[in-house]
């Protein structure tokens, strides 16, 4: 199995809470297009055993401010390099207000089978607060136009913590239901030091949730509403209907590897990890003059590994697979991770059916498991 | 030198009456120190000291001074001013013949003063009082005369007037000091017989000991041994003087005040307040020495990280030989581990050996709450003293408890003595005695336990009254009292390191307040944990450290992972100095938070 992540850098306008690597330039799209189906190229002869993809994840920044043209572009050029699987997906990040009926139209014809949308808030003074450019509206005609044309994988992000009320954030994920998108991520807000929202909250022009309680009041009230909705957490931060979980994101929860395009793209294989030119003049410089793109920042040994495998494993609602981690690694995890009997022991960890998972109730303080076990 | 030409003398001063800043114009004036390597206050030479403008350690300088045509040899002791070191001013006073009283002429005379300067005059000291900061808009140089004469008894018709900021009338000091201080009166071909006043830690040196030469001489090469450690005996392989530094000189002789070396490795081979003579040829009778001097506030120090205990010993070890006021013993707790039980002359005194071995020797501590040394009466009739709240013997073995009582004085402007009342009456205080010194100072005297006066009593005052009224104390017995211990459970276990003992009344609003304190230093974990402040079996306040609901980071996508994987080891970090208490997990802030509880 194979996946390929595609970093679009571009934005039209920057979320105050973001701080990925994107920018606002719009110049050097077609160069950059370019640069990603040459790199592409590259990969593939680097990686000749690797001739078919799975998944395709475009994801940013702001795929669907490409533009339909070059986005058919893009994705000609990939397929150009590598075969797609039979049952693969193809999923693109948009933003609402910029999917209209030609660019939906492009992405089916182009294969896209699954969208995402960044709804973040379906209330227009929050969406308007937290610097998104959309209204609630375009996100009801995105949905449409994109169904209209036969794309029913949609997702929807949803923010959870944003300033705004509780009911503000309830109506968000009611609404996202009533459209009848068949997956949703909902992200608990982090405010980074580096984010514009961080200077405007120390400024008090507003203020975000920061009570724990509260905000796990609200996680633990949205995973009742969108179980009672038909939803499955299957991840911490994700919800889907049955069939619909995001497959490139389940392999990076089950410590698979992946290939990766463009500036600041990440990508894990043969056991080592890279990271691309994250200056978008500088990815776009080596591409051209043949410079190495990427550098290794990590090699993961076989600890390593097994230390990912239940770290990330326990993130989903299938836990970590015992057989097949004694099958990669030669021993069970709780041989591995001794503690994890203690935390069986103490209804944190539950093992059943030949899997090792989180206590429903306990998802949300993974991170306490994890470093009482590794 | 000849001895009629040395002269030994002291300053002693309230704190901010400018004592170091008058020392560093002493030295300049003589030309001790050049003025381009002068740092602000020199004989202050820890950090600390400098840092809060306080002198704790003596730190003795040679001078050298031309009075009418012949060269004089002026050896000055700091001293230090504040409250909890009058020990360390009873061992400059052995050493000197004379003593300046540095008063501010803006502040008049303080409690901490009075008792320094009673101390001089039981040493026989000859005084000199130097009124200070005659520079100042505020001074009153005659209502600073009068009151040393009144509270005193000082005749202060020649005394030097001076600004030791402004470098004003510094030679008037000098010439007072030769003129006024008696040369030291010893006999030069007797035995040596030396006073040791202080010691000091080299690495490559071993113990350096300070000393006042009484009789007799000592020079490299003279055998020497030390009357309490018998036995030992140690070559001399430097001698010399303080200039300010140490500076090396071959002998020393009668009279003088300096150092020796001798290779002693062994910190406890000497011990301050003894007396050192010739080994060959010894003298018959020791110097008189030092009054042993008591702790009066104890508390549990532990390193931070349980694999340092030997560090912390050995820079306990290294302390007590430069701070032979500081007492400790070895100290077991279910939560600490293995630590140290420390006595101190007061609290500052804690703060600053705290402070000392965390800058000094890079150590993290746990420090527990302090207390004072109760005296138990148990019903088999033996008198316990306990200074450590998890060595009470059980209620039904008490037959009755005494906490220690001291006699305080506060001297504090008219303004204020409505808020020093009050103070001390909430800190159980006895009032016994108000007198109006003049028409700006009153002197408030009070009996108030000890065990009051250890927690924040000194910070209170202070802020109560704007910084203006000063606080003397001493110890002036036991009294009965109803005392209990108070523990504080966590999930159900007790916590031996913060149990403490207090005056039954208190018990309630103490557990309260540390529960509280707790509960916001505790941080939430796996489960619910109970917190529970308790009187024997009998629960009085209890608060709850919620289980931990969230810590999961919400996206974790491929580059999200090394991210990821760094707040997993710090969190695992964090964990790991963590202390456990049973199955929670309690960070040493939690212990030290407790200290901090204000009512």
């Amino acid at each position: 199995m194979s996946f390929l992540y595609v970093h679009i850098p571009f934005c039209k306008q920057r979320c105050k809470y973001c701080t990925f690597v994107s920018t606002l330039r719009a110049d050097n799209m077609d160069q950059y297009i370019s640069c990603l189906v040459a790199e592409g190229a590259l990969r593939r002869s680097q990686f000749s055993n690797i001739s078919k993809l799975d998944t395709i994840f475009l994801g940013g920044g702001t795929p669907s401010y490409l533009g339909a043209q070059r986005m058919c572009k893009l994705l000609d050029g990939i397929k150009s390099c590598w075969q797609l699987s039979d049952n693969y997906e193809l999923s693109v990040e948009c933003n609402p207000e910029s999917v209209d009926m030609e660019l939906a139209e492009t992405l089916v014809q182009c294969g896209v089978n699954r969208v995402s949308l960044g709804l973040q808030s379906s209330n227009n003074s929050t969406l308007a607060t937290i610097g998104r450019l959309h209204n609630v509206q375009q996100f009801d005609n995105a949905v449409g136009y994109l169904s209209q044309c036969g794309i029913t994988n949609i997702n929807a992000d949803i923010i959870l913590g944003l300033p705004e009320s509780r009911q503000s954030f309830f109506d968000s994920l009611r609404h996202a239901v009533d459209i009848g998108v068949s997956h949703l991520s909902v992200y608990a807000l982090e405010v980074h030091h580096n984010s514009a929202m961080y200077k405007e909250i120390k400024r008090g022009l507003y203020d975000v949730p920061s009570d724990e309680d509260y905000l796990c009041d609200l996680y633990d009230d949205a995973l009742k509403l969108l179980s009672k909705a038909g939803y499955n957490r299957y991840e911490v931060s994700n919800f889907a209907k049955e069939g619909c979980e995001c497959r490139h994101n389940l392999n990076y929860w089950q410590g698979g590897e992946y290939l990766g395009l463009g500036c600041a793209a990440h990508w894990y294989i043969g056991g080592k990890r890279y990271r691309n030119a994250t200056n978008l003049d500088k990815y776009i410089e080596s591409v051209d003059n043949g410079k190495r793109i990427e550098h290794c920042y990590e090699c993961v040994d076989n600890a390593g590994k097994m230390q990912e495998k239940i770290m990330l494993g326990l993130r989903l609602a299938q836990g970590v697979d015992v057989e097949q981690f004694e099958g990669q690694f030669g021993v069970a995890p709780q041989v591995a991770f001794p503690r994890i009997a203690d935390m069986i022991a103490k209804g944190m960890l539950i093992q059943a059916n030949g899997t090792l998972t989180v206590a429903p109730d306990k998802m949300y303080v993974l991170n306490l498991i994890l470093a009482e076990i590794l | 030198m000849e001895q009629r030409l040395i002269r030994n003398f002291c300053i002693i001063a309230h704190i901010d009456h400018g004592k170091s800043t008058l020392a560093d114009r002493l030295m300049e004036y003589t030309g001790q120190v050049a003025k381009r390597d002068m740092e602000a206050q020199l004989l202050d030479s820890m950090d600390i000291e400098r840092e809060r403008g306080i002198t704790i350690k003596l730190t003795p300088v040679s001078m050298t001074y031309t009075y009418n045509g012949e060269e004089y040899l002026l050896n000055l002791i700091d001293t230090p001013g504040h409250v909890d070191f009058n020990y360390e001013v009873s061992r400059s006073l052995a050493a000197c013949e004379g003593a300046l009283l540095v008063v501010d002429a803006s502040q008049g005379v303080e409690a901490q003063t009075l008792a320094n300067c009673y101390l001089a005059l039981e040493n026989d000291l000859e005084i000199i009082p130097v009124i200070n900061k005659i520079d100042l808009p505020s001074a009153d140089v005659d209502g600073t005369k009068a009151e040393i004469e009144d509270a005193i008894g000082l005749d202060t018709t020649d005394a030097p007037l001076v600004s030791a900021k402004d470098g004003l009338n510094i030679k008037d000091v000098l010439d007072a000091v030769v003129q006024r201080v008696p040369a030291p009166k010893g006999d030069v071909n007797k035995p040596l017989k030396a006073l040791i006043f202080d010691c000091q830690y080299d690495n490559y040196k071993g113990v350096i000991i300070f000393v006042r030469i009484v009789d007799g001489s000592v020079k490299v090469g003279t055998k020497i041994k030390m009357f309490e450690t018998k036995g030992k005996e140690f070559d001399v392989t430097e001698v010399g003087i303080f200039s300010p530094k140490m500076y090396a000189t071959g002998s020393l002789s009668a009279g003088d005040v300096g150092y020796i070396c001798a290779s002693i490795k062994t910190v406890s081979d000497t011990k301050v307040g003894d007396t050192v003579t010739d080994a060959k040829q010894p003298c018959d009778q020791p110097l008189k020495g030092y009054k042993e001097v008591k702790p009066m506030v104890f508390c549990g120090i532990f390193p931070a990280d349980g694999s340092k205990y030997n560090d912390l010993k050995d820079a306990l070890e290294k302390l007590q030989l430069n701070d032979a006021s500081l007492v400790y013993e070895p100290d077991t707790s279910v939560a600490l581990g293995f630590g140290f039980r420390c006595g101190f002359l007061g609290l500052l005194h804690m703060e600053i050996i705290q402070e000392r071995l965390e800058r000094e020797f890079d150590l993290d501590l746990v420090t527990t709450a302090p207390s004072v040394s109760y005296k138990v009466f148990t019903t088999s009739g033996e008198v316990l003293m306990v200074d450590n709240p998890s060595k009470l013997p059980p209620v039904t073995s008490i037959e009755h408890m005494e906490e220690p009582i001291v006699a305080a004085t506060v001297y504090c402007p008219p303004d204020y003595v409505g808020a020093v009342m009050e103070l001390c009456q909430d800190k159980r205080g006895t009032f016994v005695d108000m007198t109006y010194v003049d028409t700006k100072r009153v002197c408030l005297s009070y009996e108030i336990p000890l065990n009051e006066i250890i927690y924040n009593f000194f910070d209170n005052l202070k802020s109560r009254t704007k910084g203006y009224a000063s606080l003397d104390y001493e110890i002036k017995g036991y009294r009965t009292g109803k005392l209990v211990k108070l523990d504080m459970l966590l999930n159900g276990e007790m916590c031996d390191a913060l149990s403490i003992i207090v005056n039954e009344e208190r018990a309630y609003a103490r557990g309260r307040q540390i529960a509280e304190k707790l509960k916001e230093a505790i941080p939430r974990q796996m489960f619910e944990i109970p917190v529970q402040a308790a009187v024997g079996n009998k629960i009085i306040a209890r608060e709850t450290v919620k289980a931990l609901r969230k810590d999961v980071l919400a996206k974790c996508y491929g580059g999200d992972l090394t991210r990821k994987k760094k707040l997993l080891e710090k969190q695992k970090e964090g964990k790991k100095r963590m202390r456990q208490v049973g199955s929670v997990s309690v960070p040493s802030e939690a212990f030290m938070s407790i200290l901090k509880i204000d009512d």
